[in-house]
């Protein structure tokens, strides 16, 4: 039988490529991060793996051991956080301990440390830039797409194709990752964010090669992230108000914040404010997106628990502190389009292997009509959408679009656990469920009060996982703490004025 | 066992110890078979024969297409390096400690600090936190590393403080207090809890 299956399996040639995985010591800046056991190596893979004798890249290899037991056999592995952003190895360890694993991470290609790196500081010079002017200003739109354009002619003048920087090539190093490492099966996969797309495609083209998944925050590869995003925020807005009706202080110092926003957006479209930072109707969205979407409270000052105010004094005319701050210090093109602004600078946020994702795994593929009706008659909606400065971006970044299986949605017998904040504006809970609703073994966890981190800001949805992981193929189990969490809105005047 | 283990497996076994040059096997062993024709049992021994070349020729490259790798280092690769930062400094302070963060503070506020704190810091670098009722972010998973005179800890990185270097505090200990104080810390809220006032000794 070994020998029958063997006779199907193409024979390359003697001449192919040998992916190599060799251990170094850490780049000082991960080395830095731990506390305990850990090892880094460096996986050496082509670049374009149709061409034997082409050229090779290498990618960052961080291998974490629990701390205080002993590892249970198996490995699980991790794509990382949001597409094109940087990685922070800092709490792998408690990750590790908590699934009693060795946890294993890339960083995936094009990004960190991997080498290339596809980041673009043509473009990041171009930060800080936006604060004064008006969404969609023309003149600034054509210096990031000048950016955007010498930073992919200097990459291909250094050997790099942008376009195999894309979901399939990196699902592929991942099982030659694991291949390399002589694991089996992965004891757990898990993604965080949009780097879910990473994931889906692995469980498509390697089936079989994961005893579990979870997924936080995750993004679908059917809908493309322009999709959702819509979808995601619109139903993270009717969140947000009804969540403020709901809470006594809210509700008093910012009665229907339905209407106060539609007020807001209405006024800012007659009229955009100006202060130390601009603030027009397509801003306002993007900034409240940025918030439902926040990471921490770290970013920029500005977060969910500030947004009611937020919004009560943008309809009343001005500019809250922390909108001020957000709109004045978050990178270009990040607030509303990218989930996390934090860590700019090349190791920070690799805008080629986001724009290569985007432009050749999504952009072809977006259902115009869908789209359409997501946006609707809002004039805010509209311009977020009509002024996408990463989908003009594609036209210059040149990379032909990927087969469209990877636009598919994914049949897995894997069993999964997709965990979503309530107020998450870049992943949709309702698209989790359908897609649950498809597969034998996957699951739902909504998260109250959470944004797009469930399993960021509290050990209940933690201690969920852990539990689920025990027993992956049933659904989870006592999820009652979740009944507990819950957002406790700001109403302090210093946070942008009571009405 | 899925199938991927058992051809790595399986096939690694029947390829184990072979030449690499699977032309000369492969001539041998058809010049074996020519000779012994002859024989009585020429069938049965052809057969035998076929399926050992058929290992020989298979095996290698079925497992290359499986693996498409290098598994093993080859010879002479440097071992491994695990880095694997020693707890020994961990004893001089491990224990129970407790302490009272005062409201007040801006970063306390705003991240529900204030109120009754308890840390177990054990040999081994895990830090169990006890946190007023009143914060709901994640303890689970801290560690911490002392030095001669220095403590690292990853309390709060993956909330209240993610996204920051894993900072550096000194310590002191008299008596039944133990203190903190920051050398290199950017999140204020760890300070606040961590270096605001001493910790007792004692759950």
């Amino acid at each position: 039988m070994l020998l029958a299956a063997a006779c199907t399996i193409a024979a390359p040639s003697r001449a192919s490529f040998r992916p190599r995985l060799a251990w170094e010591p850490c780049p000082s800046d991960v080395e830095i991060q731990f506390l305990s056991r850990h090892r880094c190596g460096w996986l050496t893979v082509l670049q374009d793996r149709s061409k034997p004798k082409g050229k090779t890249i290498r990618l960052l290899v961080v291998e974490t051991w629990p701390v205080g037991v002993a590892p249970l056999p198996g490995r699980g592995f991790g794509f990382g956080t949001n597409l094109g952003d940087g990685y922070s190895h800092g709490s792998a360890p408690a990750g590790a301990t908590r699934l009693r694993r060795i946890n294993v991470a890339l960083q995936l290609r094009g990004t960190g440390h991997s080498q290339p790196s596809l980041a673009c500081p043509e473009a990041n010079a171009f930060d800080g830039r936006e604060a004064g002017r008006l969404s969609g200003d023309a003149s600034l739109r054509e210096d990031f797409l000048s950016a955007v354009k010498a930073c992919r002619e200097r990459l291909v003048r250094e050997g790099v194709d942008p376009a195999r920087y894309d979901l399939e090539s990196v699902a592929r190093d991942t099982e030659d990752l694991r291949v390399a490492l002589e694991v089996d099966r992965w004891a757990y996969l898990n993604s965080y964010g949009t780097s879910s797309r990473y994931l889906f495609e692995y469980l498509r083209a390697f089936p079989g090669r994961a005893q579990a998944a979870y997924l936080d925050s995750p993004q679908f590869p059917h809908v493309d992230e322009v999709t959702t995003g819509v979808k995601a925020t619109r139903h993270a807005l009717d969140q947000l108000f009804t969540a403020c009706a709901a809470d006594k202080d809210c509700a008093e110092a910012y009665p229907d914040l339905a209407t106060r926003w539609a007020r807001a957006i209405h006024r800012l479209k007659r009229q955009p404010l100006k202060g130390t930072a601009t603030l027009d109707a397509a801003k306002l969205l993007r900034a409240s997106r940025f918030a439902l979407g926040g990471d921490g409270p770290e970013q920029a000052g500005l977060d969910l628990t500030l947004l009611p105010a937020t919004i009560a004094a943008a309809a009343k005319g001005r500019i809250s502190g922390p909108l001020a701050a957000a709109l004045e210090d978050t990178p270009l093109y990040c607030a509303g389009y990218r989930p996390l602004c934090v860590g700019v600078g090349d190791r920070g946020f690799s805008l080629g292997a986001y724009l290569t994702v985007l432009c050749r795994d999504q952009a072809p593929f977006i259902d115009r009509a869908a789209l359409s009706t997501a946006v609707g008659n809002d004039p805010a909606f509209r311009e977020l959408v009509d002024d996408h400065p990463y989908l003009a971006a594609c036209k210059v970044w040149g990379v032909a679009p990927a087969n469209p299986v990877v636009a598919r949605p994914v049949h897995t017998e894997v069993p999964l656990l997709l965990l979503i904040g309530q107020f998450d504006s870049y992943s949709s809970a309702r698209e989790a469920r359908q897609v649950a609703a498809t597969l034998p073994r996957a699951w739902v966890v909504q998260v109250p009060g959470q944004t797009h981190n469930a399993l960021g800001f509290s050990d209940c949805p933690i201690g969920i996982r852990n539990a689920w992981f025990r027993d992956p193929i049933s659904p989870p189990q006592n999820t009652n703490c979740l009944d507990k969490l819950r957002v406790s809105f700001s109403t302090a005047p210093e946070q942008g004025g009571k009405p | 066992m899925s199938l991927d283990r058992r051809l790595r497996e399986g096939l690694g076994r029947i390829a184990a110890g072979i030449d690499p040059d699977v032309d000369w096997h492969l001539r041998r062993a058809v010049r074996g078979a020519r000779r012994r024709v002859v024989l009585r049992r020429a069938s049965a021994t052809l057969a035998a024969a076929a399926v050992i070349i058929t290992s020989l020729v298979i095996a290698p490259r079925a497992l290359d297409a499986l693996s498409s790798l290098t598994r093993r280092p080859p010879a002479g690769h440097p071992v491994p390096a695990v880095a694997e930062p020693t707890t020994v400094g961990n004893q001089a302070i491990a224990g129970t400690y407790r302490r009272s963060v005062p409201a007040g503070d801006l970063d306390v506020r705003s991240n529900h600090l204030a109120g009754r704190w308890i840390i177990e810091l054990r040999p081994e670098g895990t830090m169990a936190v006890t946190a007023p009722a009143s914060f709901t972010g994640v303890l689970s998973g801290s560690q911490f590393q002392v030095g001669a005179d220095t403590f690292r800890t990853t309390l709060f990185i993956q909330d209240v403080c993610s996204n920051l270097p894993v900072p550096t505090y000194r310590w002191t200990r008299v008596g039944e207090r133990l203190k903190f104080t920051p050398i290199d810390d950017r999140c204020g809220a760890r300070v606040a809890v961590l270096a605001s006032g001493p910790w007792v000794s004692g759950g």
